[in-house]
């Protein structure tokens, strides 16, 4: 009776302990071994049975008793249940109908195995009790075989369905938690926006005041220094109208600076839509406020039109003009006549105006820190300015989508060079 | 109409180096100055029955009341309604620009850092709003 105390008993829960850790994720592989349960009350069927199945490659966990077999179906679910009706005890038939009770079995596939047989009304009770098929002794291996591989695949199937739904479960899950990551990133984000637009209200707020409250005094100081040279400048020693002349010309130049850094911070933060603009437009008005300044100087201009239209914001492109054609007329060279040269080259979707000098050049070592703001490569005595025009003209380009460079050596002149969008389309709409 | 402008500015520096600019472009028209909004609109409401300015120069920035209120308060008088007022004033803020016009600002000028374009601002201040506005001003009063 108390088949389950058998030493041989012992195999299945060590079997089933086994069972019990296998990792989910293993459950859907091709490789994975199927449980089936085979209950017989006699050791001799219980081993052919086993033999009969072993080439089926999967775990035969084995059962004395009824009992027995209810107790590992409490841990484990099987593929398949090879179930002997004739049992001491509680019988296959009591075993079947207290397995279709348990909700983890209910739908465990049963092969009833016996030998008794040949009635029909035993068969039909068994299907009546859930069981799938019925087999009779004595057994045909093949049979056998073919009838529990059905199962095994089954079971395999059902098992990769219910992995895959896991996987799927978890994917959504995943997926779930990467979008409230996003969503969390977007509120940071967002509240980083605001405190930079706080930021910037700052700086608005900082620009305003250098333009009012800081050009005020410097107003003050170049109007009263221009009154007392013109005023009183006949009652001053000459060394007295010289010190009235650098307090006057000092802040003329710290007001340009104050100037160029607000039209910097302009273009900083400013929308600029691009328009087609054709490039001589904003050249020609600037060489025509040039123009005694180039006579003057005595400089050879050479235009080189046409030169194309390209997509600017207009008030940035003629600052940029305007710094780099100042520049070619400042940087001049003592040594020869000075020549300035303005011309365009096409690069992809991009027009490169390129502003030539023959002036002083500057040596490669400096080619970029010249676009930095603050920098000047000369003192302000020789060649004045703010160190901001090509910090001007390297944002202004980048904020009209284009780039700026330069090509010079130190004595032999300098090529600067802006690109912007080219506009084919508008220049052919014309 | 008297030949007089009331100029609104409360930084004594601007007050003298306008004066002086008026005096190097040749204008002889005078100024009366005014530090405060509020001094303004009492010189303003003091004379404008018997002898009005020809002009006011209006500074924005100026302490308690904004030359843009003073403006509006301008504006909101139906005897001033006509009055020449030229904003003169250091803010090149486009809102401030903006409002003024919107306000009913005749011409808004940048206050320039040097002395020789502050003269020849007073000198187109002279020819437009104190020479030719005056007589379309009398034309139309006549």
């Amino acid at each position: 009776m108390n088949t389950d105390q058998l030493p041989g008993a012992r195999t299945a829960p060590d079997k089933s302990q086994k069972v019990a850790t296998t990792n989910g994720s293993n459950r859907g592989k091709p490789d994975y071994k199927t449980d089936i349960l085979v209950v017989d009350d006699r050791e001799d069927k219980l081993l052919a049975l086993e033999a009969i199945l072993a080439s089926l490659g999967q775990n035969i966990v084995k059962a004395r008793s009824g009992k027995e077999a209810l107790r590992l179906l409490l841990k484990q679910d099987f593929a398949v249940i090879l179930l002997d009706v004739s049992m001491p005890g509680m019988d296959g038939f009591e075993t079947a109908s207290l397995i279709r009770k348990r909700l983890n079995s209910e739908h465990t596939p049963i092969i009833f195995v016996t030998a008794i047989g040949g009635s029909e009304n035993h068969i039909a009770r068994g299907y009546s009790l859930g069981a799938v098929d019925y087999i009779l002794a004595p057994i045909l291996p093949d049979v056998l075989r073919a009838k529990v591989s059905v199962f095994v695949e089954l079971h395999r199937k059902t098992e990769l369905i219910r992995s895959q739904a896991e996987c799927l479960r978890q994917d959504v899950a995943a997926r779930k938690a990467a979008e409230e990551q996003v969503c969390l990133l977007n509120v940071e984000l967002e509240q980083r926006i605001t405190a930079l637009t706080e930021v910037n209200r700052e700086l608005e707020a900082f620009n305003y005041s250098i333009a009012h409250d800081f050009r005020g005094p410097l107003r003050s100081m170049s109007g009263f220094s221009s009154a007392l040279i013109e005023e009183e400048g006949d009652k001053l020693s000459s060394l007295g109208l010289d010190y009235a002349r650098r307090i006057n010309r000092s802040a003329k130049y710290m007001d340009n600076l104050l100037l160029d850094m607000l039209a910097y911070s302009r273009l900083v933060k400013s929308e600029m839509p691009p328009v087609p603009v054709l490039l001589e437009d904003p050249i020609n008005e600037l060489l025509g406020i040039l123009e005694s300044d180039i006579r003057e100087r005595g400089v050879h201009l050479e235009l080189a039109s046409p030169l194309g239209m390209v997509y600017a914001h207009p008030p940035t492109l003629k600052q940029i003009v305007s710094n780099l054609i100042g520049n070619s007329l400042k940087f001049t060279a003592p040594d020869r006549p000075p020549k300035v040269r303005i011309f365009t080259t096409r690069r992809q979707a991009f027009l490169r105006l390129w502003i030539e000098d023959n002036g002083i050049g500057i040596d490669p070592q400096y080619h970029e820190k010249v676009f930095g703001l603050f920098q000047r490569l000369h003192d302000s005595q020789k060649y004045p300015g703010t160190g901001i025009g090509l910090a001007l003209v390297r944002k202004g380009a980048e904020r009209m989508g284009g780039a700026s460079g330069l090509e010079s050596r130190l004595g032999e002149g300098s090529r600067f060079w802006v690109d912007l969008p080219i506009a084919e389309d508008a220049q052919n709409g014309q | 109409m008297d030949n007089k402008i009331l100029y609104v500015e409360d930084n004594p520096d601007d007050a003298i180096l306008t004066a002086l600019a008026f005096r190097k472009a040749g204008i002889k028209t005078s100024l009366e100055l005014a530090s405060d909004g509020e001094q303004a609109i009492a010189a303003l409401q003091r004379n404008h029955a018997t002898a009005p300015p020809c002009c006011v120069l209006l500074d924005v920035k100026l302490p308690t009341m904004s030359g843009l209120e003073v403006l509006a308060w301008i504006r909101s008088q139906p005897a001033l309604k006509r009055l020449p007022v030229v904003m003169l004033t250091s803010s090149i803020l486009p809102g401030d620009i903006n409002r003024a016009y919107d306000l009913g600002a005749n011409s808004y000028l940048v206050k320039p850092s040097d002395l020789d374009s502050l003269v020849a601002l007073a000198k187109s201040i002279d020819e437009y709003w104190l020479r030719i506005n005056v007589n379309a001003g009398a034309a139309q009063v006549a």
